[in-house]
């Protein structure tokens, strides 16, 4: 029966999909186009104002590939992505999974957890910087007065730290995300099995290990996915903190395109940087699409 | 089968030191917005300000309310047009069986990944050419482009590990497709829609570059923007760029409370012991 | 009936159009300044309640920080607006892709420029024509703790004068038991960092297209030197010059660099302090100081070129400038007309004001050079590499003169 329906049941959903399609073209497609002739041509600040500019091809994208801080931005970039998503998603998960256990508080503590996401970049950023000063900053003054230390730590100011300080505050930031995320995707999962499990005698960490985890392994992935591809794009938040420095050690893809289209009007440059990093994150998209969307769950 | 007693309280003790730990940055940011502009750096640092300034944050409160507004007017428009969005194409997705349906998932992935600061020159054009310029609509779609996106993917991913056999129950007892989608299939990921859309709300509530590329007149800018009023090109005062910020989280943190109560209620109880 | 109807269709149609054509022009101006007491959106009232019928002056606050993005695009869009204020060493690169109406004949005409701060004007010039004016002038100092001074067994009346001096003293000052240190300024990875430390490099005889001379060098080696003996904190290099002062002003540095726009942090404090010239080199005795303060511009494409340099021109005669700096802004913003800053009875009677003055002599210019951001970028990473000792001084500065060269060809 289901074979006969098939072409009627794609049809209906084909035209569920109209909106999103058009939407996308029109709105997502063009910027993407925009910004990859930009890289294309030789645009600065003498060449905005004239109504066609100059083609140079793959001028701008050899110019920023000889550059010794493309190496360092990318490198950057890398340890920043990955260290923030592991940290993030295994807090998050965490939480996710104690606060659902049924006790008081469970949800007045997962409300004042999600505050960290909603506050603006530049706020966090700036609070954050201020705890990690190594003068007035409260971290060291409590890891001093818990004699943990005795010299303090230059959190954003020592070239050697200052990317671990940047993302302890992304950790911070990104933790509510994450937990959100994979609570959603807890209360989905159907209750049966566990009520079967239970009978069985499964112990916890069986549960999760064989039930939760297969269970929610489309959460997972698309959590995973998306903190990668958001973490990859961050850029206010390590601006309000160290703008990239001290000199370049916290300088990432992102915060380099800034700083070549918007503060040396650098425009095409900025426009390769930024589409050499769209291409790392299509490679990962297409991890991700290879092992969650290849077959059919 | 309930959690025992001690279970209960060790729980709720952890609970109270996770809360600490994690909420206190959002304690300094709170009482930073109290102190005097030079306390902010004092050494070695105050845990409470030496003379709160209570009239400063009132001040400042009464300045916030017309951009708050602004805010929720952005905020509800961009969930509603992605939640539709969203959760149709989602279950398109979810349901459609055909091999090249990856590239389309693929293709909304792609949309997440560009920089909105790179967004905003092309979007700029469009909207100045459709005289959408100081009109919310552009906000709102600008915003859109990269939550529908978003929700798409989630609900992709809940529509997927939803039990399928419901749907097609409704069908063969004479249900048609899209009541099939709206009665029973909708409401079974109803935890996930609260979260895309809380998360949408979030992102919407906090756009910046959007708002203050497209929306000049003063009137209609949201709290991100108002944000700025403090931050001038000499002189940035934290502590009422701060306060400010606190009044701007409130009203998400109470919205986030109340509705928080449909994502676990009546779900998943004893799943964890 | 219908006569009636098309009667009255008629002149609805006849007034609308003359009352458009009778609508006073609208001219638009961005500024980067909420909290300056609300400069501009005084200034625009005051236009408009007298000559509003001639046309009208219409705000748009854009943040600092994304000032020069919004003009880029708006120029590409061709939106850009009639008047824009933007900071004085980013001024260049929009006079240099012709943004600006050419004013240079307007002010000829006018023959007030002279007036100006030279350094100021010479903001404005680009490519010998004048391509706005400046709207407000300030420098850096330096400020000391007198009550320190004395702890330290130091002459509060007699402050550092040559960087030697600056030196000893910067020891003496800096007690850790009280977690103070004796100086502090700003290094950090913006253009205020290059804003402060140029000076100093100017008064060891460099300039941006000379920057590793031998005095130049020795600037950046007491730069290293006051934070590798814990003089001035490890921190200078990641906070902004507000945040740098208030150190001062919490009594945790007892000298500082700083300009008139922070003067507010000393409001309440309780300490004496006191304001004197920048020290110099003590061989070459040249004096040098950063230009602060913001340029206005009408831009190439407004229609309103004449009305709006009829706004300069108000804004700048000798009445309105002294209600708008000294009755409005308080004293607290200095005028960028040097005839009216020394006014007596005025700035000069308060002695601090009176030091920004005479430092305003001699203060330079950023540049002007189109490529302004990318050569500020070059000086912040070498002052970067010296204070965090991953180059000498001497190292950092020779590989920033290489960096440079393509700038000055």
């Amino acid at each position: 029966m289901k074979f006969s329906i098939k072409k009627d049941q794609n049809n209906f959903y084909f035209k569920m999909l109209v909106p999103a399609v058009l939407f996308f073209i029109i709105f997502i497609i063009y910027p993407i186009y925009f910004n990859i002739r930009l890289s294309l041509e030789d645009a600065t600040l003498r060449t905005i104002m004239l109504p066609q500019r100059p083609f140079i091809g793959l001028e701008n994208y050899l110019t920023i590939i000889r550059d010794p801080l493309f190496k360092k931005a990318l490198i950057n970039s890398l340890i920043f992505t990955t260290g923030s998503v592991f940290f993030q998603f295994t807090i998050g998960f965490s939480l996710a999974l104690f606060l659902f256990k049924k006790f008081p508080l469970n949800k007045f503590v997962r409300s004042s957890i999600i505050l960290g996401w909603v506050l603006a970049p530049i706020v966090v950023g700036t609070v954050w910087s201020w705890l990690l000063n190594s003068d007035y900053g409260l971290f060291n003054y409590l890891l001093k007065s818990l004699n943990i230390i005795t010299q303090e730590i230059r959190w954003l100011t020592n070239p050697n730290i200052a990317l671990r300080g940047v993302v302890i505050t992304n950790v911070w930031f990104g933790i509510p995300f994450n937990m959100l995320l994979l609570t959603g995707g807890l209360s989905s999962l159907p209750q049966d099995i566990y009520e079967a499990a239970k009978i069985d005698g499964t112990n916890t960490f069986q549960k999760f290990i064989y039930i939760t985890l297969p269970l929610m392994r489309q959460t997972i992935g698309a959590t995973l996915m998306l903190g990668v591809i958001y973490t990859f794009r961050v850029f206010d938040l390590i601006w309000v903190m160290t703008r990239g420095g001290p000199v370049n050690a916290t300088t990432t893809l992102p915060i380099w395109s800034y700083q070549l289209s918007f503060d040396f009007f650098n425009l095409g440059e900025g426009a390769a940087v930024a589409n050499i990093l769209f291409m790392i994150m299509l490679v990962i998209a297409l991890i991700y699409i290879k092992f969650f969307a290849g077959k059919e769950e | 089968m309930k959690i025992s007693k001690h279970k209960t309280l060790l729980f709720t003790l952890i609970s109270i030191i996770i809360f600490v730990l994690y909420m206190l940055p959002i304690y300094w940011m709170f009482i930073s917005g109290l102190k005097a502009s030079s306390e902010i750096y004092s050494i070695p640092p105050t845990l409470w300000p030496r003379s709160p300034l209570f009239n400063e944050l009132y001040n400042v409160f009464k300045m916030a309310i017309p951009y708050l507004i602004n805010s929720f007017i952005i905020a509800v428009s961009v969930n509603l047009v992605t939640l539709f969005i969203g959760a149709t194409g989602g279950y398109a997705l979810a349901r459609l069986k055909v091999s090249w349906m990856k590239w389309i998932l693929l293709a909304f992935l792609i949309a997440q990944m560009l920089p909105n600061i790179l967004r905003v020159t092309p979007l700029f054009v469009i909207f100045r050419d459709l005289g959408l310029i100081d009109n919310y609509i552009s906000v709102i779609l600008a915003i859109s482009t990269f939550t529908i996106p978003f929700a798409i993917i989630m609900l992709r991913a809940a529509f997927l590990e939803a039990p399928v056999e419901l749907e097609e129950a409704a069908l063969i007892d004479g249900a048609s497709r899209f009541r099939a989608f709206f009665s029973i299939s909708l409401p079974i990921v109803k935890p996930s829609m609260i979260i895309v859309s809380t998360i949408t709300f979030i992102w919407s509530y906090g756009d910046f570059i959007f708002s203050i590329s497209f929306l000049r007149n003063r009137a209609m800018q949201p709290a991100t923007v108002g944000l700025y009023n403090f931050i001038g090109a000499e002189v940035i005062h934290w502590n009422r760029v701060m306060a400010f910020a606190t009044l701007t989280a409130l009203p998400l943190i109470i919205l986030f409370l109340i509705f928080q109560k449909h994502i676990v209620e009546g779900l998943a109880a004893g799943a964890f012991d | 009936m219908k006569i009636k109807l098309y009667l009255f269709i008629t002149i609805l149609f006849i007034t609308s159009i003359t009352s458009s054509v009778m609508a006073a022009p609208v001219l638009e101006l961005w500024e980067v300044f909420p909290d300056d007491a609300h400069f501009w959106e005084e200034a625009a009232e005051k236009w408009n309640e007298n000559y509003g019928d001639q046309f009208t002056i219409e705000l748009r606050f854009v943040p600092q920080a994304e000032l020069r993005r919004e003009l880029s695009t708006a120029l590409m869009t061709g939106t850009d607006p009639d008047l824009v204020t933007i900071d004085n060493p980013h001024f260049a690169s929009f006079a240099d892709i012709g943004a600006f109406a050419d004013l240079t004949e307007k002010v000829e005409e006018w023959g007030e420029a002279d007036q100006y701060f030279e350094g100021s004007w010479n903001s404005v010039i680009y490519d010998g024509k004048i391509h706005g004016v400046p709207v407000d002038s300030n420098t850096i100092a330096l400020f000391y703790n007198k009550d320190h001074f004395r702890e330290a067994g130091l002459d509060p009346d007699s402050p550092p004068t040559t960087w030697n001096e600056l030196r000893e003293y910067g020891e003496k000052l800096t007690v850790p038991e009280k977690n103070r240190r004796g100086f502090t300024f700003c290094a950090d990875r913006s253009e205020e960092g290059t804003f402060q430390f140029l000076p100093f490099i100017q008064q060891g005889g460099g300039s941006i297209d000379n920057i590793n001379t031998p005095g130049a060098i020795a600037a950046l080696q007491l730069w290293t030197d006051f934070v590798d003996n814990g003089w001035a904190s490890s921190e200078v290099i990641s906070v902004g010059q507000q945040e740098s002062f208030s150190m001062f002003a919490e009594e945790n540095a007892s000298m500082a660099i700083n300009g008139p726009w922070v003067l507010y942090q000393l409001d309440d404090v309780e300490f004496e302090w006191g304001l004197t010239l920048m020290p110099v080199n003590d061989d070459l005795n040249i004096q040098s100081s950063a230009l602060g303060g913001f340029n206005l511009g009408v831009m190439k494409s407004s229609e309103y070129q004449d009305e709006a340099w009829e706004f300069i021109k108000w804004l700048h005669s000798e009445d309105i400038m002294i209600e708008m700096y000294w009755d409005v802004l308080g004293g607290s913003r200095i005028p960028p007309r040097g005839d009216i800053a020394n006014l007596p009875g005025k700035w000069v009677e308060n002695d601090v004001m009176a030091v920004f003055i005479e430092q305003l002599e001699f203060a330079q210019p950023r540049g002007p050079h189109p490529k302004w951001p990318e050569i500020s970028s070059i000086i912040q990473i070498a002052i970067h590499e010296s204070l965090t000792g991953a180059k000498t001084p001497e190292a950092a500065l020779n590989d920033a003169a290489v960096k440079l060269e393509p700038y000055f060809e």
